[in-house]
C-alpha cells in the first residue's frame, strides 16, 4: 500500500487535533445575567389569567399526583387555561433547575432549595403578588423558608417561591403494638417517650426502625427532633438559613446528640439500621415488625390505606411537660421563572391553590399535607381515626407553637451527603461521639458556606 | 478430546451456578412487580394476589408508548449513520491506508478514552447555540459523534485482517475503489457490521445522560428515562418500578434473541481467524 510522505501525517494530526479542540471549547454563549430579579416588588393588583386562551408551562415532579390534579381542577374552573406539563424525577429537577429556568423557562416549576437559584437571578420576586393577594398576612413560618435576602441568607427578605402545601414530620406508631406495651396515649414528655421505648425493648419488640443505610442518614430525623426538644427551633433554623455566626455545635444540640446516642446504646433502634433503606423501613413498619418510625406526612395516605386504623402519629414531645412542640415542616416549593411568559397567571394559580375550597380539598386528599393559607381558612373534613387527621392537627399545633423548622440536611447543598450521613452512620456503628459528630458537621458546614 | 466425567460434572455445576446468579435478580424483579402498587415488599415472596395489571399500569403511567416511539426515532437517527461512517472510515484506515492513517487512527483512539461525562458541559452550550435543545437532534447528533471512535476502531480491526490479495483480484477485474468497498468488502464485513449494529443499538437505547441533560421534555427522551415516573422525592413505587424495568428490558432482549446467532458468530469469528 502507498504511504504518503512522512510530513503529511503530522499535518493531518495537527488539523484533527485542532478540530477536536475547537469542538470541545466552542463559546459557551452569552450569560443570562441577573436581569430584573428584584424589579417587581410593587403590588401586582391585576394578576389574573384573563379570559383569552393561556397555556401555562409546568415542570413538575414524578411520583406525586398533586400538582397534576390541581391543574386539572384549575382548568375546570378557568377553561381558558390549558397546561403543557413535563414531569421529571425530583433528583433530576434538582440538577436541571438552573438550566431549565434560564434556557427553557417554565411558568411554574417544582423547586429544590432556592437560595442558589435566587443568587443567579433565575426566580421571580413574588413580593408584588404577596402583598396584592395578602399572602403576607398568613402565618409567617409558612413562607419563611422561601424568603432569601440580598446576601443569600434564607429566612427573611423577598419571597421567591410558594408552596402547594406544607409537609409535617414526626413519629408514626403501630397502635396494636403500642397497646401491647401499655402506651394508651402519645407520650407528653421526652422522659415518657424514653419509658415507652424501654418497655417496648423489654417486651421483645423492635422499638424503632429507621432508614440510615447507603446514601441516607435517616437518623437526622430523630436527631433534629431531639435538638428541638432540648433547644430553640429558631436557632436551628438560623443555622439552616446560613445566618452568619450560626453554629450547630451548641450545648443544647450536644445534649440532643447524647440522647440519640443513649437510644442507640440502649438498643432502641433495630441493630441493622445502617443497612436499612427507606423502602425496607416502610416495609417492616407496615408489616407490624416495630413500634415507631420517624417519618413525614407524605406517607399518611399510604399508611391509612395499608394499616387502616392501626397507625397513629404524634409530634416529638418536649423535654419539659407543657413545652412547645417543633417539627421539620417544609412547603412543597414551586416558583416562577424570571423569564416566564405567564407569570401573572401562574401567581394567580398559586393563590387559588391556597384559597379555593376545592383546591384545599385536593391538597389534603391527594397530597396528604396541610394546605397553605391563612390560619382560619377552610379545612376539609377528614375521618377522625385516620393518621391523616392526626398529621393535619399536628400542622395546626406547629402553627400556633411557631415550631416549623426546615431540615438540617438542607442547610447547604452537600451537608447531607458529606456531613450528616457519614457521621450519623459512624455514630450508629459506635465509631463517633456526639461531640465529634457536631464538630465534624460544623467544620464541613463552614467550609461549604465559605465557597 | 475426551472429557472426564468429573470434569463434565463440575463444569455443569458451575454453569448452573452462574445461571442462577444471573437469573435470580430477574426473578426477584418479576415477583416484586406482581405486588400491589405502592407497597414496599420485602424479600422474595409470591404475593397472595398477583397484580398482573401492574405491567399495563406501568406502561400507561410511564407513558411508554411515546417513549418507545421516541427511542425508536433516536435509534433510527443514530445507528444507520454511525454504521455507514464507521465502515467507510474503518475501510480507509484499515485497508486503503490513506496518507496519515496512523495519526488519524491515534486521534480516534484518544476519542475512545474520552468519557461522555467529561464533555457534557461544553456539549450543552454547543447544542444550545445551535438551537437544538429539547429536540431529538440534541441526542442524535452528539451520539453519532461520540460513537465514531469505537465504530471506526471496531471496523478497522476487521478490515485490517482482510488480505490484500482480495482487493488486488477485484482491481484486476476492473473494480474501482467504491465498487471494491461496496461489492467485495462490505458483504465480507457483515458479521462485524451486524455486531456493531447491535452494540450501537443497545448503547443508544440505554442512553440516559445525554437525554436527561440535553432534552427537558421527557417525552422526547429515550426509554431509559421512563423509570423516573415511579420515583418521588421521598418514596418510590417499587412494584411499578420493577414492572417498568422489565418492560424496558423487553425490546433489547427481543433484539438480542433475534440476532443472537449473528452476535455469537461474530464474536467467534475473531477467535478463529486469529
Amino acid at each position: 500500500m502507498a504511504h504518503g510522505p512522512t510530513r503529511r501525517p503530522r499535518i493531518v494530526a495537527l488539523t484533527l487535533a485542532a478540530l477536536v479542540a475547537t469542538a470541545a471549547c466552542s463559546a459557551p454563549g452569552g450569560d443570562a445575567g441577573n436581569d430584573g430579579a428584584d424589579a417587581s416588588a410593587a403590588p401586582v393588583t391585576d394578576a389574573t389569567c384573563g379570559t383569552a386562551p393561556v397555556t401555562l408551562k409546568g415542570y413538575f415532579e414524578t411520583g406525586f399526583p398533586l400538582p397534576k390534579n390541581l391543574s386539572d381542577e384549575f382548568t375546570k374552573q378557568f377553561p381558558n387555561v390549558t397546561w403543557d406539563i413535563r414531569e421529571d424525577q425530583f433528583a433530576v429537577i434538582t440538577q436541571n433547575a438552573p438550566r431549565v429556568l434560564s434556557d427553557d423557562p417554565p411558568d411554574l416549576m417544582r423547586l429544590p432549595q432556592v437560595s442558589e437559584l435566587v443568587k443567579d437571578g433565575l426566580l421571580k420576586n413574588l413580593d408584588g403578588y404577596a402583598s396584592a393577594f395578602g399572602w403576607d398576612k398568613w402565618p409567617a413560618s409558612q413562607l419563611e423558608q422561601m424568603r432569601v435576602s440580598g446576601t443569600g441568607e434564607r429566612g427573611d427578605g423577598p419571597l421567591y417561591a410558594m408552596g402547594l402545601n406544607f409537609s409535617m414530620t414526626g413519629i408514626f406508631y403501630n397502635k396494636k403494638l403500642a397497646a401491647q406495651v401499655g402506651m394508651t396515649q402519645p407520650p407528653a414528655t421526652l422522659a415518657e417517650l424514653d419509658t415507652v421505648l424501654q418497655k417496648a425493648k423489654d417486651a421483645g419488640l423492635v422499638p424503632i426502625n429507621q432508614f440510615n443505610g447507603g446514601a441516607t442518614g435517616g437518623l437526622a430525623f430523630p436527631l433534629q427532633n431531639l435538638m428541638a426538644a432540648y433547644g430553640d427551633p429558631a436557632a436551628i433554623n438560623q443555622w439552616i438559613y446560613q445566618k452568619s455566626g450560626a453554629t450547630i455545635d451548641t450545648p443544647a444540640n450536644l445534649r440532643a446528640a447524647e440522647h440519640l446516642q443513649k437510644w442507640l446504646k440502649a438498643g432502641y433502634f433495630a441493630p441493622d439500621i445502617n443497612s436499612q433503606d427507606y423502602a425496607a423501613m416502610m416495609s417492616r413498619f407496615i408489616g407490624g415488625k416495630n413500634l415507631f418510625i420517624f417519618d413525614g406526612d407524605w406517607e399518611s395516605g399510604n399508611l391509612d390505606k395499608q394499616m387502616a386504623g392501626n397507625v397513629g402519629f404524634f409530634l416529638m414531645p418536649p423535654a419539659q411537660a407543657g413545652g412547645k412542640r417543633a417539627a421539620m415542616s417544609a412547603p412543597l416549593t414551586y416558583g416562577i421563572s424570571t423569564k416566564a411568559k405567564n407569570a401573572d397567571c401562574a401567581a394567580f394559580f398559586l393563590n387559588w391553590v391556597a384559597t379555593n375550597q376545592q383546591a384545599r380539598d385536593i391538597a389534603v386528599k391527594v397530597g396528604g399535607s396541610h394546605p397553605m393559607g391563612p390560619a382560619d381558612a377552610y379545612m376539609p373534613a377528614v375521618a377522625g381515626n385516620t393518621v391523616t387527621a392526626s398529621t393535619l392537627a399536628a400542622g395546626a399545633t406547629i402553627g400556633t407553637d411557631n415550631g416549623a423548622m426546615d431540615f438540617i440536611a438542607n442547610a447547604t447543598g452537600a451537608i447531607y451527603a458529606k456531613g450528616w450521613t457519614p457521621q450519623l452512620q459512624k455514630m450508629a456503628a459506635g465509631q463517633q461521639t456526639p461531640d465529634g459528630l457536631l464538630k465534624s458537621v460544623q467544620k464541613d458546614y463552614q467550609s461549604q458556606v465559605k465557597d | 478430546m475426551i472429557v472426564k466425567r468429573r470434569e463434565a460434572l463440575i463444569g455443569r455445576l458451575l454453569l448452573v451456578l452462574l445461571m442462577a446468579v444471573t437469573v435470580i435478580p430477574f426473578i426477584s424483579l418479576f415477583v416484586t412487580a406482581l405486588h400491589p402498587a405502592g407497597t414496599y415488599p420485602s424479600g422474595l415472596s409470591w404475593p397472595e394476589n398477583p397484580q398482573w395489571g401492574n405491567f399495563a399500569d406501568a406502561f400507561r403511567v410511564a407513558n411508554m408508548e411515546k417513549l418507545l416511539w421516541s427511542s425508536f426515532l433516536i435509534v433510527l437517527g443514530v445507528v444507520p449513520v454511525s454504521l455507514l461512517f464507521g465502515t467507510m472510515a474503518g475501510f480507509a484506515f484499515g485497508h486503503l491506508r490513506i496518507p496519515g492513517h496512523r495519526a488519524g487512527f491515534v486521534i480516534f483512539l484518544l476519542g475512545l478514552t474520552l468519557p461522555f461525562e467529561g464533555i457534557i458541559t461544553p456539549l450543552y452550550y454547543q447544542i444550545r447555540d445551535l438551537g437544538l435543545l429539547n429536540t431529538r437532534w440534541a441526542i442524535i447528533l452528539p451520539l453519532i459523534g461520540l460513537f465514531m471512535p469505537f465504530s471506526v476502531v471496531w471496523m478497522r480491526a476487521h478490515f485490517v485482517t482482510m488480505p490484500d490479495d482480495l482487493s488486488e483480484a477485484a482491481r484486476i477485474d476492473g473494480a474501482n475503489t467504491w465498487q471494491l468497498f461496496r461489492r467485495v468488502h462490505v458483504p465480507l464485513a457483515m458479521p462485524a457490521l451486524s455486531s456493531l449494529a447491535i452494540l450501537l443499538f443497545l448503547w443508544t437505547w440505554n442512553q440516559f445522560l445525554l437525554a436527561i441533560v440535553l432534552v427537558d421534555d421527557p417525552a422526547k427522551r429515550t426509554m431509559a428515562g421512563a423509570l423516573g415516573a415511579f420515583q418521588g422525592q421521598w418514596g418510590t413505587d417499587i412494584p411499578l418500578l420493577c414492572a417498568g424495568a422489565l418492560l424496558i428490558l423487553v425490546p433489547t432482549l427481543a433484539i438480542f434473541l433475534a440476532f443472537q446467532r449473528r452476535f455469537v458468530a461474530a464474536l467467534l469469528q475473531g477467535s478463529i481467524k486469529g
